[in-house]
């Protein structure tokens, strides 16, 4: 962990390998907070649409990329 | 010409299946290419990178449970200013311990789509002769921008270094 930490401190934050690296990371973490919220979501009985108007999106595409994980 | 995996990528492609199988995983995922690859004594790969696959599985399974990120994620994200840390302990505060790391199992998990990528990558460093099936694929896992290759940078090893390794 320190190793790695060294690494993106010596890179400075104007690097761009550091920043796209960040953004890269960022998109996996919020796939993953996605699935977890929506998981806790329909476990406590919320509808595919309620999920989709919290989530700004329509319910085909929540149902779509979640409802085969999920269900 | 076509371009074949050779013995080695062979097992490491069938070991992958196997383990995610075992282990009741929604998919075969990069972390079980790369298990299956270094858990392989014969396969020579420990002559690129000599980290032993316990040291491996607990860093893939330190990363799948913060959501996919690795340590050098985590690192580049706290340039950001974000605390992947603290965001995980929050979720898994709400939502229970292993939140953001939880799939559904299956019975039979397909290659996900990173899984695939690797593959496919791994295919292009056998037509560009970069030496044996274990180097090609420790190449393709090692892709800058995959969660693999994170993983992997965490530990030390990078994709230029092997690339470059005579």
């Amino acid at each position: 962990m320190t190793e790695a930490t060294d690494l993106a401190a010596a890179a400075g934050a104007g690097d761009p390998a550091v920043g796209l690296r960040a953004v890269a990371a960022l998109r996996r973490l919020m796939e993953s907070l996605e699935s977890a919220q929506v998981r806790n979501a329909r476990a406590r009985g919320w509808a595919w649409q309620q999920i989709a108007d919290s989530l700004g999106v329509s319910r085909q595409a929540v149902h779509k990329k979640h409802g085969k994980e999920i269900g | 010409m076509f371009d074949r995996p050779d013995a080695v990528m062979k097992r490491a492609i069938h070991g992958s299946v196997i383990a995610a199988r075992l282990e009741g995983a929604a998919e075969v995922g990069e972390e079980h290419l790369a298990l299956a690859l270094f858990a392989d004594p014969a396969s020579g790969v420990r002559r690129f990178a000599d980290l032993d696959a316990e040291t491996l599985r607990d860093a893939f399974a330190r990363a799948r449970r913060r959501g996919g990120i690795s340590d050098v994620d985590a690192a580049a994200l706290r340039d950001l200013g974000i605390d992947v840390d603290e965001i995980v302990s929050a979720t898994e505060a709400g939502l229970g311990a292993g939140a953001l790391g939880h799939r559904r199992p299956k019975r039979n998990p397909g290659f996900s789509q990173a899984a695939k990528r690797v593959l496919m990558r791994s295919m292009r460093e056998v037509g560009k002769d970069r030496g044996d099936g274990a180097r090609c694929m420790l190449l393709g896992l090692l892709h800058p921008g995959g969660f693999a290759a994170g993983v992997f940078e965490s530990l030390g090893v990078r994709y230029d270094e092997v690339a470059g390794h005579a």
